[in-house]
Protein backbone atom coordinates (compact mmCIF):
# COMPACT_ATOMS: atom_id res chain seq x y z
CA UNK A 1 0.00 0.00 0.00
CA UNK A 2 0.92 3.41 -0.92
CA UNK A 3 2.37 6.14 1.90
CA UNK A 4 0.18 8.62 2.38
CA UNK A 5 0.51 11.56 4.02
CA UNK A 6 -1.03 10.79 7.31
CA UNK A 7 1.16 8.02 7.65
CA UNK A 8 3.84 10.66 7.47
CA UNK A 9 2.06 13.40 9.98
CA UNK A 10 1.26 10.45 12.28
CA UNK A 11 5.31 9.47 13.50
CA UNK A 12 5.75 13.23 15.25
CA UNK A 13 1.96 13.30 15.98
CA UNK A 14 2.07 13.59 20.08
CA UNK A 15 -2.07 13.21 19.88
CA UNK A 16 -1.85 10.29 18.16
CA UNK A 17 0.73 8.73 20.41
CA UNK A 18 -1.21 9.70 23.30
CA UNK A 19 -4.82 8.38 21.84
CA UNK A 20 -3.58 5.83 20.00
CA UNK A 21 -0.18 4.62 20.95
CA UNK A 22 2.51 3.82 18.46
CA UNK A 23 1.82 4.07 14.36
CA UNK A 24 2.72 0.46 13.79
CA UNK A 25 0.81 0.82 10.38
CA UNK A 26 2.30 3.56 9.63
CA UNK A 27 5.71 2.15 10.25
CA UNK A 28 5.18 -1.27 8.28
CA UNK A 29 3.83 0.73 5.21
CA UNK A 30 7.25 2.91 5.37
CA UNK A 31 9.17 0.14 5.68
CA UNK A 32 7.69 -1.75 2.84
CA UNK A 33 7.32 0.97 0.06
CA UNK A 34 10.37 3.67 1.35
CA UNK A 35 12.40 2.19 3.97
CA UNK A 36 14.41 5.46 4.38
CA UNK A 37 12.17 8.04 3.80
CA UNK A 38 12.16 11.78 3.41
CA UNK A 39 9.53 13.51 5.27
CA UNK A 40 8.69 17.61 4.88
CA UNK A 41 6.35 18.31 8.28
CA UNK A 42 4.01 21.21 7.82
CA UNK A 43 6.21 23.49 10.28
CA UNK A 44 9.34 23.30 7.74
CA UNK A 45 11.36 20.85 9.21
CA UNK A 46 12.02 17.57 7.92
CA UNK A 47 13.73 14.23 8.19
CA UNK A 48 14.53 10.95 6.81
CA UNK A 49 12.26 8.16 8.35
CA UNK A 50 15.13 5.35 8.87
CA UNK A 51 12.47 2.15 9.57
CA UNK A 52 14.33 -1.16 8.96
CA UNK A 53 16.44 -2.73 11.86
CA UNK A 54 19.46 -2.93 9.77
CA UNK A 55 19.80 0.54 8.44
CA UNK A 56 19.51 1.49 12.50
CA UNK A 57 22.16 -1.10 13.53
CA UNK A 58 24.14 0.29 10.36
CA UNK A 59 23.87 3.85 11.73
CA UNK A 60 24.31 3.31 15.18
CA UNK A 61 27.89 1.34 14.18
CA UNK A 62 29.01 4.61 12.67
CA UNK A 63 29.35 7.08 15.04
CA UNK A 64 32.30 9.12 13.61
CA UNK A 65 29.74 9.93 10.79
CA UNK A 66 26.60 10.14 12.20
CA UNK A 67 26.54 12.15 15.00
CA UNK A 68 24.24 12.74 18.21
CA UNK A 69 24.46 16.34 18.12
CA UNK A 70 23.32 18.71 17.34
CA UNK A 71 19.92 17.50 17.02
CA UNK A 72 19.29 14.80 19.96
CA UNK A 73 15.21 13.85 19.34
CA UNK A 74 12.27 15.93 18.31
CA UNK A 75 10.72 17.25 21.56
CA UNK A 76 13.79 17.94 23.04
CA UNK A 77 14.18 20.81 24.88
CA UNK A 78 17.15 20.17 27.21
CA UNK A 79 20.33 18.53 25.65
CA UNK A 80 20.95 21.77 23.39
CA UNK A 81 21.47 23.63 27.05
CA UNK A 82 22.78 20.77 28.94
CA UNK A 83 26.06 18.71 28.07
CA UNK A 84 24.77 15.09 28.40
CA UNK A 85 26.20 11.50 26.95
CA UNK A 86 23.25 11.42 24.74
CA UNK A 87 24.46 14.70 23.21
CA UNK A 88 28.21 13.77 22.62
CA UNK A 89 29.71 12.31 20.19
CA UNK A 90 33.25 10.66 20.05
CA UNK A 91 35.74 11.23 21.31
CA UNK A 92 34.38 13.34 24.20
CA UNK A 93 30.96 11.14 24.22
CA UNK A 94 33.40 7.92 25.61
CA UNK A 95 35.80 9.73 28.04
CA UNK A 96 32.54 11.37 30.30
CA UNK A 97 30.71 7.65 29.59
CA UNK A 98 33.56 6.15 31.19
CA UNK A 99 33.34 8.45 33.84
CA UNK A 100 30.55 6.35 35.25
CA UNK A 101 30.01 3.38 33.46
CA UNK A 102 31.77 0.85 35.95
CA UNK A 103 28.38 1.72 38.11
CA UNK A 104 26.20 -0.03 35.90
CA UNK A 105 27.58 -3.00 34.99
CA UNK A 106 25.90 -6.50 36.17
CA UNK A 107 28.36 -6.71 38.93
CA UNK A 108 28.00 -3.17 39.82
CA UNK A 109 24.35 -3.08 40.01
CA UNK A 110 23.53 -6.26 41.86
CA UNK A 111 22.74 -4.65 45.06
CA UNK A 112 19.53 -3.04 42.94
CA UNK A 113 17.74 -6.62 42.95
CA UNK A 114 16.97 -6.92 46.87
CA UNK A 115 16.87 -2.99 46.84
CA UNK A 116 14.01 -2.70 44.32
CA UNK A 117 12.43 -6.00 45.71
CA UNK A 118 12.08 -4.37 48.84
CA UNK A 119 10.78 -1.20 47.46
CA UNK A 120 8.23 -2.44 45.18
CA UNK A 121 7.17 -4.75 48.09
CA UNK A 122 6.73 -1.94 50.28
CA UNK A 123 3.98 -0.65 48.13
CA UNK A 124 2.48 -3.70 47.44
CA UNK A 125 2.03 -3.71 50.84
CA UNK A 126 0.14 -0.22 50.46
CA UNK A 127 -1.81 -1.32 47.45
CA UNK A 128 -2.96 -4.15 49.77
CA UNK A 129 -4.80 -1.61 52.28
CA UNK A 130 -6.95 -0.34 49.00
CA UNK A 131 -7.65 -3.75 48.00
CA UNK A 132 -10.93 -3.43 45.57
CA UNK A 133 -10.44 0.01 44.62
CA UNK A 134 -9.05 1.28 42.06
CA UNK A 135 -5.26 2.39 41.40
CA UNK A 136 -3.13 3.50 39.39
CA UNK A 137 -0.09 1.06 38.72
CA UNK A 138 2.39 3.77 37.83
CA UNK A 139 1.67 6.07 41.18
CA UNK A 140 0.91 3.26 43.64
CA UNK A 141 3.35 0.60 42.45
CA UNK A 142 5.87 1.29 39.73
CA UNK A 143 7.08 4.76 39.84
CA UNK A 144 8.77 4.91 43.53
CA UNK A 145 10.87 2.08 42.84
CA UNK A 146 13.25 3.71 40.00
CA UNK A 147 13.00 6.58 41.67
CA UNK A 148 14.09 4.88 45.15
CA UNK A 149 16.78 3.80 43.22
CA UNK A 150 18.15 7.03 41.73
CA UNK A 151 17.81 8.43 45.16
CA UNK A 152 20.33 5.68 46.40
CA UNK A 153 22.52 6.05 43.39
CA UNK A 154 22.69 10.18 44.16
CA UNK A 155 22.61 9.61 47.71
CA UNK A 156 19.79 12.61 48.35
CA UNK A 157 16.92 12.79 50.64
CA UNK A 158 13.32 11.46 50.44
CA UNK A 159 12.24 14.77 49.81
CA UNK A 160 15.06 15.15 46.65
CA UNK A 161 13.58 12.21 45.66
CA UNK A 162 9.85 13.89 44.99
CA UNK A 163 11.31 16.40 43.44
CA UNK A 164 12.85 13.95 41.01
CA UNK A 165 9.72 12.18 40.55
CA UNK A 166 7.93 16.44 39.63
CA UNK A 167 11.33 17.26 37.50
CA UNK A 168 10.99 13.83 35.42
CA UNK A 169 7.18 14.55 34.77
CA UNK A 170 7.77 18.22 33.79
CA UNK A 171 10.43 16.96 31.14
CA UNK A 172 8.37 13.99 29.64
CA UNK A 173 5.13 15.55 30.19
CA UNK A 174 6.03 18.96 28.92
CA UNK A 175 3.90 18.82 25.99
CA UNK A 176 0.10 18.09 28.17
CA UNK A 177 -1.05 20.92 28.80
CA UNK A 178 -2.17 19.21 32.61
CA UNK A 179 1.62 19.42 33.17
CA UNK A 180 3.11 22.33 31.98
CA UNK A 181 -0.33 24.78 33.25
CA UNK A 182 -0.25 25.94 29.82
CA UNK A 183 3.20 27.31 29.65
CA UNK A 184 4.83 26.75 26.49
CA UNK A 185 6.93 23.79 26.32
CA UNK A 186 10.19 24.97 25.91
CA UNK A 187 9.67 27.40 28.45
CA UNK A 188 8.48 25.08 30.79
CA UNK A 189 11.31 22.72 30.44
CA UNK A 190 13.75 25.83 30.17
CA UNK A 191 12.46 26.29 34.37
CA UNK A 192 12.28 23.02 35.12
CA UNK A 193 16.26 22.96 34.16
CA UNK A 194 16.84 26.07 36.11
CA UNK A 195 15.63 24.64 38.89
CA UNK A 196 17.44 21.17 38.55
CA UNK A 197 20.86 23.48 37.94
CA UNK A 198 20.09 25.07 40.99
CA UNK A 199 19.79 22.01 43.01
CA UNK A 200 22.47 19.72 41.65
CA UNK A 201 24.99 23.11 42.56
CA UNK A 202 23.78 22.94 46.17
CA UNK A 203 24.13 18.98 46.22
CA UNK A 204 27.58 19.23 44.80
CA UNK A 205 28.65 21.33 47.05
CA UNK A 206 27.25 19.86 50.11
CA UNK A 207 28.65 16.71 49.08
CA UNK A 208 32.00 18.19 49.03
CA UNK A 209 31.46 19.49 52.73
CA UNK A 210 30.32 15.61 53.61
CA UNK A 211 31.70 13.27 51.12
CA UNK A 212 29.71 9.73 50.52
CA UNK A 213 30.37 6.39 48.57
CA UNK A 214 27.42 7.97 46.04
CA UNK A 215 27.65 9.61 42.44
CA UNK A 216 27.42 13.13 43.37
CA UNK A 217 30.31 12.94 45.27
CA UNK A 218 32.44 10.71 42.41
CA UNK A 219 30.92 13.39 39.51
CA UNK A 220 32.47 15.83 42.66
CA UNK A 221 36.38 14.64 41.99
CA UNK A 222 35.85 13.19 38.17
CA UNK A 223 38.54 14.64 36.02
CA UNK A 224 38.46 14.77 32.19
CA UNK A 225 41.21 15.48 29.97
CA UNK A 226 42.87 16.43 33.11
CA UNK A 227 40.83 19.21 34.33
CA UNK A 228 37.67 18.69 36.78
CA UNK A 229 33.86 18.76 35.68
CA UNK A 230 32.25 21.99 34.87
CA UNK A 231 28.81 22.46 36.92
CA UNK A 232 27.08 22.53 33.72
CA UNK A 233 28.86 18.66 32.55
CA UNK A 234 28.10 17.63 36.30
CA UNK A 235 24.24 18.46 35.52
CA UNK A 236 24.63 16.89 32.59
CA UNK A 237 24.85 13.38 34.37
CA UNK A 238 22.44 14.53 36.90
CA UNK A 239 19.64 15.37 34.45
CA UNK A 240 20.57 12.03 32.41
CA UNK A 241 20.24 9.61 35.72
CA UNK A 242 17.03 11.76 36.94
CA UNK A 243 15.03 12.00 33.76
CA UNK A 244 15.89 9.27 31.36
CA UNK A 245 17.52 6.74 34.11
CA UNK A 246 14.07 6.05 34.93
CA UNK A 247 11.58 7.18 32.77
CA UNK A 248 11.90 5.06 31.03
CA UNK A 249 11.65 1.97 33.39
CA UNK A 250 8.52 2.99 34.67
CA UNK A 251 7.30 3.00 30.74
CA UNK A 252 9.05 -0.34 30.31
CA UNK A 253 7.30 -2.00 33.73
CA UNK A 254 3.43 -0.09 33.18
CA UNK A 255 3.66 -0.77 29.43
CA UNK A 256 5.09 -4.56 30.31
CA UNK A 257 1.68 -5.17 32.66
CA UNK A 258 -0.56 -3.83 30.32
CA UNK A 259 0.87 -5.63 27.29
CA UNK A 260 0.78 -9.05 29.71
CA UNK A 261 -2.71 -8.32 30.69
CA UNK A 262 -4.01 -7.80 26.93
CA UNK A 263 -2.23 -11.12 26.51
CA UNK A 264 -3.41 -13.24 28.33
CA UNK A 265 -2.10 -16.26 27.30
CA UNK A 266 1.02 -15.20 27.87
CA UNK A 267 0.65 -14.03 31.16
CA UNK A 268 -0.34 -17.36 31.96
CA UNK A 269 2.63 -19.06 30.88
CA UNK A 270 4.64 -16.19 32.84
CA UNK A 271 2.40 -16.78 36.00
CA UNK A 272 3.32 -20.78 35.93
CA UNK A 273 7.18 -20.04 34.94
CA UNK A 274 8.24 -16.96 36.56
CA UNK A 275 12.44 -18.39 35.06
CA UNK A 276 10.95 -17.09 31.82
CA UNK A 277 10.75 -13.27 33.24
CA UNK A 278 14.27 -12.13 31.35
CA UNK A 279 12.86 -13.55 28.03
CA UNK A 280 9.51 -11.63 28.73
CA UNK A 281 11.43 -8.70 29.46
CA UNK A 282 12.74 -8.67 26.47
CA UNK A 283 9.63 -9.50 24.12
CA UNK A 284 8.15 -6.73 26.43
CA UNK A 285 10.94 -4.33 25.04
CA UNK A 286 10.76 -5.37 21.76
CA UNK A 287 6.86 -5.27 21.67
CA UNK A 288 6.37 -1.60 22.95
CA UNK A 289 10.04 0.17 23.37
CA UNK A 290 10.19 3.37 25.71
CA UNK A 291 11.98 4.97 23.95
CA UNK A 292 10.70 5.76 20.43
CA UNK A 293 13.38 7.54 18.23
CA UNK A 294 17.04 9.45 18.22
CA UNK A 295 17.93 11.36 15.84
CA UNK A 296 21.01 11.05 13.53
CA UNK A 297 23.17 14.13 11.71
CA UNK A 298 25.37 12.69 9.33
CA UNK A 299 28.24 15.01 9.09
CA UNK A 300 28.95 14.83 5.24
CA UNK A 301 26.63 13.45 2.40
CA UNK A 302 25.81 10.10 2.38
CA UNK A 303 24.15 7.31 0.24
CA UNK A 304 22.25 5.17 2.54
CA UNK A 305 19.82 2.69 1.09
CA UNK A 306 20.26 4.52 -2.84
CA UNK A 307 19.18 7.48 -1.64
CA UNK A 308 21.23 10.41 -0.88
CA UNK A 309 21.46 12.24 2.43
CA UNK A 310 22.65 16.04 2.63
CA UNK A 311 25.55 16.95 5.23
CA UNK A 312 23.06 18.49 7.88
CA UNK A 313 20.10 16.71 7.43
CA UNK A 314 18.28 14.56 9.99
CA UNK A 315 17.86 11.02 10.18
CA UNK A 316 15.04 9.81 12.97
CA UNK A 317 15.55 5.78 14.13
CA UNK A 318 12.71 4.48 14.57
CA UNK A 319 13.12 1.54 16.94
CA UNK A 320 10.23 0.37 17.27
CA UNK A 321 9.55 0.52 13.48
CA UNK A 322 12.74 -1.42 13.45
CA UNK A 323 11.66 -4.09 16.75
CA UNK A 324 8.96 -5.08 14.46
CA UNK A 325 11.24 -5.66 11.13
CA UNK A 326 10.13 -8.87 9.60
CA UNK A 327 13.47 -9.27 8.14
CA UNK A 328 14.81 -9.19 11.87
CA UNK A 329 11.96 -10.93 13.57
CA UNK A 330 9.39 -13.30 12.47
CA UNK A 331 6.01 -13.20 13.14
CA UNK A 332 6.84 -9.41 14.55
CA UNK A 333 3.46 -8.56 15.54
CA UNK A 334 3.03 -11.45 18.05
CA UNK A 335 3.99 -11.12 21.41
CA UNK A 336 5.77 -14.24 22.63
CA UNK A 337 7.29 -14.25 25.95
CA UNK A 338 9.97 -17.32 24.86
CA UNK A 339 11.43 -14.97 21.70
CA UNK A 340 14.65 -16.42 20.89
CA UNK A 341 16.88 -14.77 19.83
CA UNK A 342 15.60 -11.43 20.42
CA UNK A 343 17.85 -8.75 19.67
CA UNK A 344 15.55 -5.98 20.20
CA UNK A 345 17.27 -2.10 19.62
CA UNK A 346 14.94 -1.04 22.46
CA UNK A 347 18.26 0.25 24.58
CA UNK A 348 19.75 1.38 20.96
CA UNK A 349 22.99 -0.21 19.13
CA UNK A 350 26.78 0.47 19.10
CA UNK A 351 28.58 3.68 20.74
CA UNK A 352 25.54 5.21 22.50
CA UNK A 353 23.77 1.73 23.80
CA UNK A 354 22.14 2.52 27.03
CA UNK A 355 24.20 2.68 29.94
CA UNK A 356 21.46 1.87 32.41
CA UNK A 357 20.46 -1.36 30.22
CA UNK A 358 21.35 -4.03 32.60
CA UNK A 359 19.55 -1.61 35.74
CA UNK A 360 16.70 -1.38 33.52
CA UNK A 361 15.77 -5.01 33.07
CA UNK A 362 16.46 -5.52 36.21
CA UNK A 363 14.16 -3.42 38.00
CA UNK A 364 11.36 -4.21 35.55
CA UNK A 365 12.06 -7.85 35.99
CA UNK A 366 11.50 -7.34 39.96
CA UNK A 367 8.44 -4.84 39.75
CA UNK A 368 6.79 -7.82 37.34
CA UNK A 369 7.52 -10.43 39.10
CA UNK A 370 6.37 -9.26 42.43
CA UNK A 371 2.99 -7.90 41.16
CA UNK A 372 2.57 -11.53 39.44
CA UNK A 373 3.65 -13.37 42.42
CA UNK A 374 1.29 -11.15 45.14
CA UNK A 375 -1.73 -10.88 42.82
CA UNK A 376 -4.15 -13.87 41.59
CA UNK A 377 -5.89 -11.47 39.17
CA UNK A 378 -5.94 -7.66 37.93
CA UNK A 379 -8.38 -6.44 36.16
CA UNK A 380 -7.88 -3.15 33.87
CA UNK A 381 -9.97 -0.45 34.19
CA UNK A 382 -10.98 1.94 31.14
CA UNK A 383 -8.69 3.44 29.62
CA UNK A 384 -4.52 3.64 30.14
CA UNK A 385 -3.14 6.66 29.63
CA UNK A 386 -0.29 6.66 27.04
CA UNK A 387 2.64 9.10 26.94
CA UNK A 388 1.93 11.85 24.40
CA UNK A 389 5.89 12.89 23.58
CA UNK A 390 7.70 12.08 19.99
CA UNK A 391 10.67 10.41 21.86
CA UNK A 392 8.99 8.23 24.90
CA UNK A 393 6.12 6.11 24.67
CA UNK A 394 4.00 3.56 25.99
CA UNK A 395 1.74 3.17 28.69
CA UNK A 396 1.73 6.15 31.45
CA UNK A 397 -1.27 5.60 34.24
CA UNK A 398 -3.01 2.39 34.14
CA UNK A 399 -5.84 2.03 36.21
CA UNK A 400 -6.55 -1.29 37.80
CA UNK A 401 -8.49 -3.03 40.74
CA UNK A 402 -6.19 -5.74 41.81
CA UNK A 403 -6.60 -8.23 44.78
CA UNK A 404 -2.95 -8.20 46.56
CA UNK A 405 -1.69 -11.06 49.23
CA UNK B 1 43.20 -24.93 24.11
CA UNK B 2 43.01 -22.22 26.62
CA UNK B 3 39.77 -20.87 27.00
CA UNK B 4 39.85 -17.10 26.75
CA UNK B 5 37.26 -14.27 27.32
CA UNK B 6 37.06 -11.12 26.33
CA UNK B 7 34.44 -8.48 27.82
CA UNK B 8 32.33 -5.42 25.99
CA UNK B 9 33.42 -2.56 27.57
CA UNK B 10 29.35 -1.08 26.80
CA UNK B 11 27.39 -3.75 28.15
CA UNK B 12 29.67 -6.63 29.06
CA UNK B 13 28.57 -9.01 26.71
CA UNK B 14 31.39 -12.18 27.17
CA UNK B 15 32.82 -13.54 24.00
CA UNK B 16 33.93 -17.00 25.07
CA UNK B 17 36.71 -18.39 22.72
CA UNK B 18 35.12 -22.03 23.56
CA UNK B 19 31.64 -21.08 22.22
CA UNK B 20 32.32 -18.51 19.69
CA UNK B 21 29.04 -16.67 18.48
CA UNK B 22 27.52 -18.91 15.85
CA UNK B 23 24.74 -16.58 15.66
CA UNK B 24 26.85 -14.22 13.77
CA UNK B 25 28.75 -16.42 11.88
CA UNK B 26 32.17 -17.02 14.76
CA UNK B 27 32.29 -20.93 15.05
CA UNK B 28 33.05 -22.29 18.84
CA UNK B 29 36.47 -22.73 19.00
CA UNK B 30 37.33 -19.25 16.98
CA UNK B 31 40.25 -17.68 18.85
CA UNK B 32 39.69 -13.97 19.28
CA UNK B 33 42.84 -12.57 16.77
CA UNK B 34 40.71 -14.88 14.28
CA UNK B 35 37.32 -13.24 15.05
CA UNK B 36 36.59 -10.76 12.16
CA UNK B 37 37.26 -7.02 12.64
CA UNK B 38 34.07 -6.14 11.58
CA UNK B 39 32.21 -8.47 13.84
CA UNK B 40 30.06 -6.32 16.72
CA UNK B 41 28.83 -7.46 19.75
CA UNK B 42 26.21 -9.24 19.50
CA UNK B 43 24.40 -7.86 21.85
CA UNK B 44 24.59 -3.69 22.04
CA UNK B 45 26.89 -3.47 18.52
CA UNK B 46 30.03 -2.45 20.21
CA UNK B 47 33.09 -2.91 18.27
CA UNK B 48 35.97 -5.37 18.27
CA UNK B 49 38.25 -2.81 19.87
CA UNK B 50 35.34 -2.14 22.87
CA UNK B 51 36.16 -5.68 24.14
CA UNK B 52 39.00 -6.30 26.67
CA UNK B 53 40.93 -9.96 27.71
CA UNK B 54 39.39 -10.61 30.96
CA UNK B 55 42.35 -11.26 33.35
Amino acid sequence: MAIDRSDELVLMDMNYYNEHGYPFQAWDKIRSEDPIHHIQLDDGQSYWAITRYDDITSICTQPEIFENAPKVTFGDYSSSRIPMLVGMDPPDHRKFRDLIASKFTPLAIQWVRPFAEENVNRMLDKVKQRNGEIIDVLTDIVAPVPTATVQRILGVSDEFAKKIEEWTTNVFGCFDPAVNGGMDPEEFVSKTIKEMAEACEALIAERQKTPGDDLVTALGSAQVDGRPLTTMEKLGFFFLLVTAGHETTQSGATTGLYTLLQHPDQLEKLRANPALMPTAVDEILRFTPPVIHFCRTPNRDVELGGKQIKKGETLVLFYPAANRDPAKFSDPHKFDIERKPNRHLAFGWGEHVCLGMHMGRMQISVILEQILKRTKSIEVVGRPVLFNHPAIGGVRNLFVKMEVE
Amino acid sequence: MENRFWICSMCSHVYSEEEGDPDSGIAPGTKWEDVPDDWVCPDCGARKSDFYLSE
